[in-house]
């Protein structure tokens, strides 16, 4: 098989602020390869967002990205010209947004809105797009698809409008997908069947797949691997069964802790949770990014910025601890005290 | 849809019918019409005469709907002052007055939609600064001011445009600029804001993320959007200067309704005032009804439910 579909490295993004800069990504390196989905986890800003903007090049105007490369098939697209994004965009990579009800134009039938993306990027009939669009809406179960194209998108339901945005994502047939949170909006039992939705299609196109959520438990049947994401900064990856199963960061370890499991979690146990906020990212790294929270913090990780370590091929974590969880304490994670939170 | 105009034209009706009657009573108990008809010195016997002859002494609903009865068979009634049909007043001054509201309308739509759009696109840019500056001057300079400004320019210095009249379309060009520049800053700050809005939308952000060319997103995914509430001002706009261009018809002589309205209040010509009220009134509950009609073809949400 050729090379991976992205490769992300060094990417940052800067954000002047008044005199001072904020810095909420400060270096992601990220590799997604064909037919792979890779989930970006982290908590709501950890710069996972900003991640995904800035490889589709929708960065708001006043951030400033920097990276060594980001690679599409091998093309570095992060010095490409708007009219190159314009080519890419759509057509090569494709988005899939957070927020069903508000991400389709409401003044617009579905179908038009699926036919205008086909045609910015295929000389193709309008009956053939409109066809194309059927098959892709059949494709990823809305009912009745030739219905469908006639409704505007308030005519739909939640759950429906996302499955258009598949949809509509997969128009070109991409090499590369980015879900943005896809079932943050939507009801628990829709979530799944979105999931399920995107891990089937992904398989069977062999598209490249990005998936970002704050939601482990969204992550843990569709992604191959995970990429945790702290303060900007990737933290820890690792296959799915490695960074869940096993995970070496302690704020992975702390996410984790964090999630009641069925069966297991017994009524009236206390949940483990992460003290601390998650801190304003500005001004350069002097430390770890996640000392202050850190129940593991030795002096050294005050000593400046921890560079990732990589323990074996494709797994890798940005701490100084030995990888070796089983020497840590696992109820550590449950004995805090809520006024901690406060520190 | 066939629903959604159904009731927007019984409300405008409904709107109708009450203005009408507004109007009426306003015109009949500002004053006793009879005194103001039979004019200064007239005797108490000369006043109970023309009250008689006029009518005025029967009860005023009767006095209505024999108004309206009239009005249903395209009656205005007679101006006993210019004795002429006040239908055929209105006829005369009427087509003046729509042809400088439109044509005002016209040029403060193309002047301050592309300026509001542009300085959405790039705010705190020279544009932007440029057209704030053209709003605060259009909303601070008094239209006659600036009427003056023009003819002074365009007719006095340059001697490109004739000053005063209404005999060729030229006559038109100062008024409606004059006319219309007022209007321009609301235009244009309202489109500003909410292309601003719009751009920051979700589905804006879709429309870039699947590759749609610049304009495409601008003109057919954004302006659709933030101009809905301009279509509603505009009608307003142009209700207003189908009405209330009195300034700017005295100051270029053009004989329209603004002007009538004005020469028929000193005479007291009330069956001629009256009808303007109506005609107005009218006007502005057929645009409200046009523009919601425009708004409900741009925005699907408001038509279909």
């Amino acid at each position: 098989m050729d090379g991976p579909i992205l490769e992300v490295a060094g990417l940052r993004v800067d954000i002047p602020v008044d005199g001072s800069t904020l810095r909420p990504v400060r270096r992601v390196d990220l590799t997604v390869g064909r037919g792979e989905t890779v989930a970006i986890v982290g908590e709501s800003g950890c710069g996972k967002s900003l991640t995904a903007l800035s490889i589709m090049g929708l960065l708001p105007r006043s951030a400033r990205p920097s990276s060594d490369h980001v690679r599409l098939k091998g093309e570095d697209i992060s010095k490409a010209s708007p009219r190159r994004w314009r080519k890419l965009r759509g057509d090569r990579i494709a988005m899939i947004f957070q927020d069903p009800m508000t991400a389709l134009d409401p003044c617009y039938r579905i179908g038009d809105q699926m036919v205008e993306i086909l045609r910015q990027h295929r000389s193709i009939s309008r009956s053939d797009a409109q066809a194309r669009a059927v098959e892709l809406l059949g494709k990823v179960g809305v009912p009745t698809p030739e219905e469908r194209l006639s409704q505007f998108p308030h005519q739909l339901s939640g759950g429906l409008r996302q499955r258009v945005m598949i949809a509509m994502a997969l128009l070109c047939e991409p090499e590369l997908v980015i879900a943005d949170e896809p079932t943050t909006a939507l009801d628990v039992t829709i979530q799944a069947q979105i999931l399920r939705l995107l891990r089937d299609i992904q398989r069977e196109t062999g598209i490249g797949l990005v998936l970002i959520t704050h939601d482990l438990g969204v992550v843990a049947g569709v992604a191959d691997r995970i990429v945790v994401m702290y303060g900007g900064e990737v933290v820890e990856t690792g296959t799915c069964d490695e960074v869940l199963g096993a995970p070496l960061h302690p704020y992975t370890e702390g996410l984790l802790r964090s999630i009641p499991v069925p069966g297991e979690t017994r009524q009236g146990e206390r949940l483990g949770f992460i003290p601390g906020v998650v801190p304003r990212q500005s001004g350069e790294q002097t430390s770890c990014g996640f000392l202050k929270r850190c129940p593991y913090a030795m002096a050294e990780c005050a000593g400046g910025p921890v560079a990732i370590r990589d323990i074996a091929h494709g797994r890798g974590v940005r701490c100084l601890l030995p990888p070796d969880p089983g020497a840590r304490d696992p109820g550590l994670w449950t004995r805090f005290e809520t006024e901690e939170v406060a520190s | 849809m066939a629903a959604f105009i159904t009731k927007r034209l019984a409300l405008t009706v409904l709107v109708i019918i009450v203005t009408s009657i507004v109007a009426f009573m306003l015109v009949h108990l500002s004053g006793d019409p009879a005194a103001a008809m039979a004019g200064e010195g007239a005797t108490d016997a000369d006043i109970a005469a023309v009250r008689e002859t006029y009518g005025f002494n029967r009860p005023l609903y009767a006095q209505y709907l024999d108004w309206v009865a009239k009005l249903l068979q395209g009656d205005f009634g007679r101006s006993y002052y210019l004795r002429m049909d006040v239908g055929d007043v209105l006829a005369e001054h009427m087509p003046i007055t729509a042809t400088l509201g439109a044509l005002a309308l016209g040029f403060a739509l193309l002047l301050s939609v592309p300026l509001g759009v542009f300085a959405a696109l790039w705010p705190n840019t020279m544009i932007d600064r440029f057209s704030l500056w053209l709003a605060v001057a259009g909303q601070a300079l008094p239209s006659f001011l600036f009427a003056l400004g023009l003819m002074y320019l365009f007719g006095v210095y340059l001697r490109w445009l004739p000053i005063s009249g209404t005999g060729s379309w030229q006559n038109y060009i100062m008024p409606a600029i004059a006319l219309g520049y007022y209007a321009t800053p609301a235009i244009m700050r309202l489109t500003r804001s909410g292309m601003m809005d719009v751009l920051q939308s979700d589905h804006v952000r879709t429309a870039r993320a699947y590759g749609l060319s610049p304009w495409r997103v601008i003109i057919k995914h954004s302006l659709r959007h933030a101009i809905i509430p301009v279509v509603s001002l505009a009608a307003v706009q142009l209700g207003f200067m189908l009405g209330g261009s009195i300034v700017i018809e005295t100051i270029f002589s053009l004989k329209g309704i603004g002007y009538l309205a004005w020469e028929s209040i000193q005479r007291a010509d009330i069956e001629i005032i009256q009808a303007i009220l109506l005609v107005i009134a009218t006007a502005y509950a057929l645009l409200t009804l046009v523009a919601d009609l425009l708004n409900a073809a741009l925005d699907p949400r408001i038509r279909v439910s």
